[in-house]
């Protein structure tokens, strides 16, 4: 190998400094699973009901549960879902479900509670989680005005997820 | 490496014995030293290994899974969509509460079309996603008719003639089929267009598990 002209005795060793790299790298990494897992706790993958106005508003800062109506085939609805927690779509479920959100409120009073269902459920599968919810405040003993209560929708021109 | 140190008695095993033994005691640190010369220093473990050879970690390997898993992370992770919300009044849902269940929609009594009580505008959806407007209005009404009409009538700024103050209590009462889109579009229709007294019908046991 030629010699450098600067060291005479070898050729000059150009080295990169990797370290800080793998550091972003792995903060990056560790980001992402950490936001996956997150999401993934509060975000059902279905198609949200699309409205015309740009009339709804933007979801709060308010510490949140969200509650999701699994979707299943033929407009009905697989489970209902709380964070990781799903609930069967029958009576003990959602008696159930009511319960744990009760505990939820009386725990923060001044959760925001929000109902997230596919556009092609039928109504008579949403209507037991809002139901849920109406029984969970009613349980927790919580004055309902320190709960809010939204519905989850796309607005006009909104991306779907 | 002793022979190099004993001299002449070298090939006596006790002399040997004796020699170390007295270079112990008379100078630990300087024993090597006893007979003015240097004795050859015990090469150490790098050294014998090769001078100057430094251990290295080869971190390509590494750095190349890293970055799959990042590429992997960021091309699965599902960025948080433009999802906004509809407030819900569930004081007014619970309230409601007291209309049985399966009961049909109130009848609708002959009246005076200006004199307005503080009944409530139902508005019934159906599965198609048209609309079965109560009384007052009374009629069947696709949902861009819907739309047009509540704002028109939600007696504002704009519209000071409007049949309905925006307090006047709208309620959206979906049938058991109604996809969950149409009933929201039919509450984002009157939200939209100003009323503040909008929520859905409550009925009693949950249809959903009944079926």
């Amino acid at each position: 190998m030629r010699a450098s002209r600067i060291h005479s005795r070898g050729p000059a060793h150009v080295e990169a400094q990797l370290t800080p790299l793998i550091d972003m790298a792995f903060l990056l990494i560790v980001f992402f699973v950490l936001v996956g897992q997150v999401a993934s706790a509060e975000f059902v993958e279905l198609s949200l009901p699309r409205t015309a106005s740009d009339a709804p508003g933007r979801p709060g800062d308010a510490q949140r549960l969200v509650v999701n109506v699994v979707p299943a085939r033929d407009g009905g609805a697989a489970a209902y879902r709380l964070g990781r927690r799903e609930f069967g779509p029958d009576v003990a479920g959602l008696a159930e479900l009511a319960r744990t959100l009760a505990d939820a409120i009386r725990a923060k009073p001044g959760l925001e509670v929000n109902v997230r269902a596919d556009r092609a459920t039928a109504y008579s599968w949403v209507r037991p989680a809002m139901d849920a919810v109406s029984d969970a405040l009613a349980l927790s003993g919580v004055d309902r005005s320190r709960v809010r209560v939204r519905l989850v929708v796309l607005p006009a021109g909104g991306v779907d997820g | 490496m002793a022979d190099a140190t004993a001299g002449p008695t070298a090939h006596d095993p006790g002399a040997r014995a004796v020699a170390a033994l007295e270079r112990m005691a008379a100078a630990p640190g300087a024993g090597a030293r006893t007979h003015g010369r240097a004795a050859p220093r015990r090469p150490s473990r790098r050294r014998a290994r090769g001078v100057g050879t430094a251990l290295r970690t080869n971190l390509t390997p590494m750095i190349d899974v890293v970055f799959l898993l990042l590429i992997f992370y960021m091309a699965t992770t599902r960025w948080v969509t433009d999802e906004r919300v509809i407030a819900m009044d569930l004081e007014r849902r619970t309230a409601q509460a007291a209309t049985p269940d399966g009961a049909a929609p109130p009848p609708v009594p002959a009246r005076d079309p200006f004199v307005l009580d503080d009944e409530s505008l139902r508005l019934e959806v159906l599965a198609d996603g048209s609309v079965r407007a109560g009384a007052p209005l009374g009629r069947a009404l696709r949902l861009p008719e819907l739309r047009e009409l509540l704002a028109r009538e939600c007696r504002g700024v704009g519209s000071p003639g409007g049949m309905f103050e925006p307090s006047f209590p709208i309620v959206v009462a979906p049938a058991e089929d109604a996809p969950w889109e149409a009933a929201v579009a039919v509450l984002d229709a009157a939200t939209a267009a100003g009323y503040r007294n909008v929520g859905f019908e409550r009925r009693g046991a949950p249809a959903g598990a009944a079926r």
